[in-house]
């Protein structure tokens, strides 16, 4: 069966159409049917899992838009309900983990957290795949953070050359709170990713790491929101990510400082490396102001490794092979720093040695 | 931004095709530094003034490309669209 979405990952504000920037289609082929899929949790006891969603979960927006929400309800064949209750400091992380293959190729899990007042919850998602066959994944996660609650999501696709997969998040924040995101993109034929975070409490902050890989022919497309509607409201979103051979990568940020939002800061930065002259690099950081008293900025980098770095290192005795991976993992380590498992980071660094090893360009 | 009148969107994009560029882009949004205001009026300027001097030097690099007339003309219109709407 061909899935077709028609547009998603749409700007908030449209630009020229030429670009290609304002939404991308969304096409794979998926299987027909899909059977329930159990991941594999780890719960610690301080957080229950629900029968349902939180109320209110439906009218939370995500990053990827409505039509990749609606078409994983529709498929929907896996899932969790998360809830830290009032005070909870969760003890330890709750880990998800799916495996894709010829026993279950085709995931749509949809998840929601619920952080109570003042509770603390790490969650840890992580899809990988058993063999080459084509797979698919559809995600979404909503996260209702309530006063002064704290929530860590962490995302790591690591599917395999033919998956199709997207990740779609939606955030709503009470006073106070605060929700860091964490999204590596390393696998898959086409990785889609979204996130959308309405800052809705006074002092509430959403922070968002992206690390992406592109190689061979794969196709990125991400879109960040965040949007500023209490006062004070802070906003910080990094990507950082390395493209070779044919691949394609397409990131958008957006800061959007609605008004009322006075004395809300928002800071955008992303910092791609280029290893193929058949790569292309589209990046769209967008800045929408309609306060006054606010701080937005943002700053984007896209080039070769700096030749400089690549000397340094050499003149340490690196080759220059083992120059440019230290130079990449550098880039990849300050979102790998905030996985909270030894085990899964040395997963996902073994990954990335493994997909060097093998690229020409590196060496 | 100098009023709660205006709105400001900034969409740019950068496509890039080759591994040869090298491309680097900033941007900042936010309203006139109260320790820059400060600073000007410490030394006597009213505060519509330190604000139109800021803002004059915003514009600078391209009034400095201006033939002297040009660019006496553009510096005056900023005073003039400044003088009294903001504050």
């Amino acid at each position: 069966m061909n899935m077709t979405l028609k547009q998603v990952n749409a700007l908030p504000v449209r630009t020229w159409n030429w670009l290609g920037v304002n939404g991308t289609p969304l096409e794979g082929d998926v299987p027909e049917s899909f059977p329930r899929a159990e991941g594999k949790i780890t719960l610690p006891d301080s957080v229950s899992s629900a029968a349902h969603p939180f109320e209110g979960a439906g009218i939370i927006r995500t990053g990827m838009g409505p039509e990749a929400e609606r078409f994983v309800l529709k498929k929907k064949n896996a899932g969790y309900d998360l809830e830290a209750g009032p005070g909870v400091k969760a003890e330890g992380p709750v880990f998800i983990e799916y495996r894709l293959g010829p026993s279950c190729p085709a995931l749509a899990d949809c998840n929601t957290i619920l952080a109570r007042e003042n509770s603390e919850l790490t969650v840890v998602m992580q899809y990988a795949s058993d063999g080459e066959g084509p797979v698919f994944h559809g995600g979404v996660t909503k996260i209702l953070a309530e006063k002064n609650a704290v929530v860590h999501l962490i995302q790591v696709q690591l599917l395999n050359d033919s998956a199709v997969h997207f990740d779609d998040v939606g955030i709503l924040t009470r006073e106070g709170a605060f929700v860091e995101v964490i999204h590596a993109e390393l696998g898959g034929s086409k990785a889609f990713a979204g996130c959308k975070a309405r800052l809705e409490g006074r002092r509430s902050r959403l922070g968002t790491e992206t690390i992406y890989l592109g190689e061979n022919s794969r196709e990125l497309d991400m879109n960040y929101v965040a949007e500023h509607i209490g006062r004070e409201t802070e906003s910080e979103m990094h990507a950082n990510g390395a493209l070779m051979d044919e691949s394609q990568k397409i990131y958008r940020g957006t800061i959007d400082f609605q008004l009322g939002a006075s004395r809300s800061v928002g800071h955008e930065s992303e910092y791609t490396l280029l290893f193929s002259p058949n790569v292309r690099n589209r990046t769209a950081p967008l800045i929408l102001c309609n306060e006054e008293d606010v701080e937005g900025q943002h700053a984007a980098s896209i080039g070769k490794i700096d030749p400089h770095k690549l000397f340094y290192l050499m003149t340490r005795g690196l080759s220059e092979a083992e120059a440019k991976r230290i130079v990449i993992e550098a880039q990849f380590t300050p979102a790998l720093e905030k996985i909270p498992s030894e085990e899964l980071r040395q997963t996902v660094l073994e990954w990335l040695k493994e997909r060097m090893d093998r690229n020409e360009t590196i060496g | 931004m100098l009023d709660s009148e205006s709105r400001s969107d900034t969409i740019p994009v950068m496509d890039i095709r080759n591994d040869e560029a090298d491309v680097g882009h900033e941007a900042k949004i936010g309203r006139i530094s109260d320790t820059a205001i400060f600073y000007l009026m410490s030394r006597g300027l009213s505060e519509d003034d330190a604000r139109s001097i800021i803002v004059s030097g915003f514009a600078e690099p391209i009034s400095r490309e201006l033939p002297m007339e040009y660019a006496v003309e553009m510096n005056n219109l900023i005073k003039l669209e400044m003088s009294g709407s903001i504050g």
